[in-house]
């Protein structure tokens, strides 16, 4: 009976898990994150305080301490500062990001000390960010940008007891560090909880969980951790506290001439 | 001068007292660094004290006040160097000193600020807002704070900055007793200046730039002191020659233009001068470019190598050290939990074809408020403009405190 009822349920299971008919594992994958974008979105402008706390395998701790505002740009992309407050001699750096969804990001960074400010290459986004297992690459990536990206509908499957929707998505601008990543979504919230990322020569480099969602403007997730492990061992947990939205942040907050304020 | 430091101080203090009371985001930080400065040979010129370690100290304190009144931003960043040695190292300034408000496409501001222009890497000819901070370090990039008020128009079509300025900061130089100075002494304290106004002669400017994909352009007109003084040599009642530096009005015309190709960035930065009444007219042109390594380190490091050249029309001198000059190189930002940094460069005179000065400085934080910073200046060929700091080749050691 107990077999019968299994096999019974098992189309059942099957089709509950797996793409729908006529969908194909390309189109559904990226059907899956246009809904993560669009779930995501609608913030307007946010602002958060950030804790990074700095692991070392072999023991010891490091925290730095930032303020993230990012501003949503409708039919592009976003715009993002990071000021850095800890430790003391960065303190005042400030790093303005333009996430676009199908060019080039554009990055800037202010340097306190000569009240300069320089944009960086593009190049610079595969480099650690403030000796963190995070990359310019990785953060930049928060803001779902859906055509920077292939993707392929691998799986669902439970985790830690959250029934989440594998998808692997493939880089498509040049100069990534990854050759793919693959990313678990949350199947009811459409939120990222973990992403695992793939070097050139496809080896896991680093994995990405994102824990402790709160809902906010009742419809928002937002993790207030992130830590990310990498293959060394060595750790780094972002914290994210006090997060403000639609505080009514404008373009010109987000400006080179805003750096200089 | 003093009018106009007392002014942005008491402006300042009022906005620091009533931060606290105004529902303002305040911040105070700074830091307090000893320096010793040891050169590797004896002194060449007379006068130069003939001690080879020159010590010093320097603090400075960044008070900033957000949304004061919930419109208003007032920053304060005083500057101080005391040198042991060379009182002409010893110097306040007020780095920022400022009030800033703005809108949704401007940004207004006034006070004493530093505005930096530029994209290149050793010589900045467009950079002309702001005096240089010559005895800090010859080669260095610290610039003095000028009295100024900004309006900047933001837009689709770009950015507009319109500057007055007032209030002419001239250069300071190295004291008899100190090093890095030229062989003829200086008479600071009988600087001439073209404009009767003196130091008080309104200045002008404005600047536009946009960012065109990866393609930046910025055109800017200057009017007002030429920020390298003219030398003048002069003779006392007994025959002995000095110095004396001449400050003359001028128009300056500059464009900057960079393009980033990828990993690869180029870049150029262009002036004209010409003498407000007419007399003289020079140029200058910068041309170079920079590439990322950065995709073949492993562990996150940051390689950076830079090539560049510089010509000015105008005389070589302490002031003006390259006028037709090659540049090369490369900034190593490990990317570290200790934030280590190195740099290190090297000229080449294209025209008398020597190196004149190799430079590095090696910087990594030995705690959470503890900075340790190593530089290197080597005069090598000691010829020509550097021939009277042809012993003057030091090492700098630095350890700063921050809170």
């Amino acid at each position: 009976m107990a077999l019968l009822t299994l096999l019974v349920s098992w189309p059942v299971f099957l089709a509950a898990t797996s793409p729908t008919a006529g969908d194909d594992p390309v189109s559904h994958g990226r059907e899956i994150f246009a809904e993560v974008s669009a779930r995501n979105g609608g913030y307007g402008d946010q602002q958060a305080n950030v804790t990074m706390e700095l692991r070392r395998r072999s023991g010891g701790t490091t925290t730095r301490v930032m303020n993230m505002a990012t501003l949503e740009v409708p039919n592009d992309g976003a715009r993002t500062i990071v000021s850095f407050n800890n430790p003391a001699d960065v303190k005042g750096t400030e790093v303005l990001t333009y996430t676009h969804s199908t060019a080039d990001d554009e990055q800037w960074i202010y340097l306190p000390a000569f009240k300069r400010v320089k944009q960086i290459s593009d190049a610079n986004k595969t480099t650690s960010f403030m000796g963190s297992e995070f990359t310019y690459e990785d953060l930049n990536s928060m803001n779902i940008q859906l055509p920077k990206f292939d993707y392929r509908y691998l799986r669902t499957e439970e985790l830690d007891g959250t029934p989440c929707q594998v998808v692997e998505r493939v880089p498509r601008y040049a100069r990534s560090a990854y050759k793919r990543q693959v990313v678990w979504i949350d199947r009811d919230r459409y939120v990222v909880v973990k992403i695992e990322y793939y070097d050139t020569r496809d080896v896991l480099a680093k994995t990405l969980s994102l824990a402790k969602f709160r809902k906010y403007l009742g419809s928002l997730w937002r993790a207030d951790e992130m830590s990310m492990v990498s293959a060394s061992g060595d750790s780094t947990l972002l914290t994210w506290r006090d997060y403000k939205f639609k505080s009514g942040l404008a373009m010109n907050d987000f400006s080179v001439s805003a750096l200089k304020r | 001068m003093r009018r106009i430091y007392r002014v942005a101080l008491l402006a300042c203090a009022v906005g620091i007292a009533s931060a606290g009371r105004l529902d303002a985001q305040v911040s105070l930080s700074g830091d307090l660094s000893g320096e010793v400065r040891t050169f590797v040979d004896g002194p060449l010129l007379p006068g130069e004290k003939s001690t080879t370690a020159q010590p010093g100290f320097s603090g400075e304190v960044k008070f900033d006040a957000q949304n004061v009144l919930d419109r208003f931003d007032v920053t304060l960043n005083p500057y101080y160097r005391y040198d042991a040695v060379d009182s002409g190292r010893s110097i306040f300034d007020l780095h920022t000193a400022k009030i800033a408000t703005h809108g949704n496409r401007w940004r207004f501001k006034a006070g004493y600020d530093v505005e930096f222009w530029g994209v290149m890497e050793f010589v900045n000819p467009v950079n002309v807002i702001n005096q240089r901070d010559l005895t800090d370090d010859v080669v260095g990039k610290r610039r003095l704070g000028q009295p100024m008020a900004d309006v900047t128009v933001l837009g689709k079509w770009g950015t507009l900055d319109l500057y007055a300025l007032t209030g002419f900061r001239p250069l300071q130089f190295p004291a008899a007793t100190g090093r890095l100075r030229p062989a003829v002494p200086i008479r600071q304290d009988e600087e001439e200046f073209s404009s009767a106004m003196g130091r008080g002669q309104p200045e002008g400017a404005v600047r536009y730039f946009q960012n065109f994909g990866n393609v930046y352009v910025a055109a800017s007109h200057f009017y007002g002191y030429g920020r390298e003084p003219e030398m003048l040599l002069q003779a006392d009642s007994s025959g002995a020659p000095f110095l004396v530096p001449a400050y003359n009005l001028e128009h300056q015309t500059g464009l900057e233009l960079q393009v980033t190709f990828g990993n690869l960035v180029l870049k150029s930065e262009d002036v004209l001068r010409q003498d407000a009444q007419g007399n003289g007219r020079s140029s200058a042109v910068a041309v170079g470019g920079e590439y990322n390594l950065s995709g073949l380190m492993k562990g996150g490091r940051t390689v950076t190598v830079f090539g560049e050249y510089s010509y000015d029309s105008r005389d070589r001198s302490l002031i003006i050290p390259f006028n037709r000059d090659a540049f090369a190189g490369t900034r190593i930002a490990l990317n570290d939990r200790r934030t280590t940094e190195i740099q290190l460069w090297a000229n080449y005179d294209v025209a008398e074809q020597r190196v004149d000065v190799v430079s590095g400085d090696a910087s990594t934080r030995l705690s959470d408020r503890v900075k340790a910073t190593v530089g290197y200046r080597a005069v090598v060929a000691g010829k020509g403009a550097f021939a009277s700091v042809a012993r003057d080749s030091h090492v700098v050691f630095k350890i700063q405190t921050l809170f």
